[in-house]
């Protein structure tokens, strides 16, 4: 029997900002056409996990691995040629760009293809018809929402197997949260790989298949959406309080 | 006073600072780096186009391809073994190190051409009747050259795939990356775009002007001038600019003589700093 290797592997890595290691061996498997969400404390490694996997932040330990191929010695920009979309924390758009031309930095590794960018272009007007009328606009002259689905619409101009959102619902009014994540199910739906870091655990959760949640660094347990949001353990993780499991673990690793 | 005639001459001065100053204006937008040694690859553009000409008895269009071609490779070897080396330093490194490669530059030219003056006189001699004035054909094939150019660049910054990963780099350099874009390649391409740009001025100032390798000097701070009138890395701003500002000096020289001349640019340029310091089409800091 040969076992299919999942769109994206993290193993074992370890990494973090000047000499402080953030997140230490973690080990999370994504697999194809499912939601993947990572919830845990603030400073616990989520943000650092996805910015390991986009290239942005140097593995100095483990490996990154897409369908199997390792990955980790590769620049952010040729893993997007590898199918893999991030869309960082804080609706990051050029602000003085148009809507249009936001898209079309997405679509820089479409070439110089018309059919392609115009295929593309469709797609993410249907995922996001609201950004249709507005494709002249600037873009730091659209609401908040607004800008997080051009951020959205600019990663999946790449044409992405797996995207990655980093906190997609930071700062959005409920009804834009409800919009975004109705659109990642309709991806997962679609075939994707969907990635997401969230701190509103238990919604994030509620639309998820698969989650992770991480404390100090480490992945603390993982399991489906469903089995962590009955989980006791979890639930008091979440309201600020440490089980005795984890507390074990932090110092052990210490 | 003869207007036409100052006005004339102060245009088709102002096209190579145009050319200058949008060079300049690129690499700062993409690199933050402002390229101290640029009016030198300029002078030593226009000293080497004389030697084409004059010394290995070439036609003037061999110069054209040559020497901005030649200015780009050089613009790669500083890019890869300078300013790469001190990417995300403090700003004052690589203003250091380009004013370090101005000052060798220099000297590597004085000791190559010798201190004095030369030109090619008679490439594009003769001159036109336009709007009464008698205007020399060189100057205005430069400045037709250079406003083209600079138009060019423009363009390609505006409207292309390329332009827009420049664009994208020099505005949020990491959402480039995750976008697929190899911002160190778009990084050095901008730089040797921008050296290019300074050579092909430098093509274009030896048949209109004396040239000498001091030349560099002069030519940097009108065109820094330039910029921060129009208004750092707006490209319509530095093109205004340039044509202001030439028009100005030309007027200056006239009134007050070649010296004093001068001055006139630079109280201009206090002027704007004080009432509009991001100039006046500069929105900030932009490309």
């Amino acid at each position: 029997m040969t076992v299919i290797p999942a769109p994206l592997e993290v193993r074992n890595v370890t990494s973090g900002y000047g000499d402080v290691a953030v997140i230490r061996g973690a080990s999370l498997v994504f697999p194809k056409g499912v939601i993947t969400t990572i919830v845990g404390s603030n400073g616990a490694g989520k943000s650092t996990v996805v910015k390991v996997a986009a290239g942005l932040l140097r593995a100095w330990k483990g490996n990154i691995k897409v369908h199997g191929t390792d990955i980790t010695r590769e620049p952010a920009d040729r893993r997007v040629y590898r199918g893999i979309a991030y869309v960082p924390q804080g609706r990051i758009v050029v602000p003085e760009m148009t809507v249009r031309d936001n898209l079309m930095i997405g679509a820089h590794i479409l070439g110089n293809n018309p059919a392609r960018i115009e295929a593309a272009t469709e797609r993410v007007m249907q995922l996001f018809p609201a950004l249709k009328p507005r494709m002249k606009q600037q873009a730091d002259t659209m609401s908040g929402g607004e800008q997080q689905m051009l951020a959205i619409g600019r990663a999946l101009m790449t044409s992405p197997e797996i995207i990655m959102l980093d906190e997609p619902s930071l700062g959005l009014s409920p009804k834009f949260v409800d919009i975004v994540f109705e659109r990642l199910m309709s991806l997962r739906d679609g075939g994707m790989t969907v990635v997401m870091v969230e701190q509103k655990a238990s919604h994030a959760l509620g639309i998820s298949d698969r989650g992770y949640v991480m404390h100090l660094g480490q992945v603390a347990c993982e399991g489906s959406a469903k089995d962590l949001l009955a989980n006791e353990d979890v639930k008091r993780l979440f309201l600020g309080e440490i089980p005795e499991s984890m507390k074990a673990l932090s110092f052990t690793d210490a | 006073m003869p207007v036409a005639d100052l006005l004339i001459g102060g245009i088709l001065l102002g096209g190579v600072y145009a050319l200058m100053a949008c060079g300049l204006n690129l690499i700062f937008g993409v690199m933050r780096v402002i390229n101290f040694a640029d009016g030198d690859i300029l002078a030593i553009a226009a000293l080497s186009t004389v030697s084409i000409a004059v010394g290995f008895k070439l036609p003037f269009w061999v110069a054209i391809l040559v020497v901005p071609l030649g200015c780009a490779v050089f613009g790669v070897l500083i890019h890869l073994l300078i300013l790469r080396r001190i990417e995300g330093a403090p700003m004052i490194m690589s203003l250091l190190a380009t004013y370090a490669l101005s000052t060798i530059l220099v000297n590597v030219a004085i000791l190559i051409w010798g201190g004095g003056y030369s030109g090619l006189p008679g490439v594009l001699s003769g001159s036109l009747r336009v709007l009464g004035v008698n205007v020399s054909i060189s100057r205005l094939v430069s400045f037709a050259c250079a406003i083209g150019v600079s138009l060019a660049v423009w363009w390609l910054l505006e409207f292309t795939r390329f332009g827009r990963a420049v664009r994208s780099v020099s505005r949020a350099p990491e959402l480039a990356s995750i976008s697929g874009i190899a911002i160190e390649r778009i990084r050095l391409m901008t730089f040797a775009l921008g050296t290019a740009m300074a050579g092909f001025a430098g093509v274009l100032v030896a048949p209109a002007f004396a040239v000498d390798p001091q030349l560099g000097s002069r030519f940097i701070v009108k065109a820094f001038a330039v910029i921060i009138v129009g208004g750092m890395g707006s490209y319509p701003g530095a093109i205004a600019a340039a044509l202001l500002l030439g028009v100005i000096e030309v007027v200056g020289s006239y009134l007050a003589g070649a010296v004093i001349g001068s001055a006139f640019l630079f109280l201009l340029m206090l002027a704007v700093l004080l009432v509009r310091p991001r100039g006046l089409l500069g929105a900030g800091m932009r490309v």
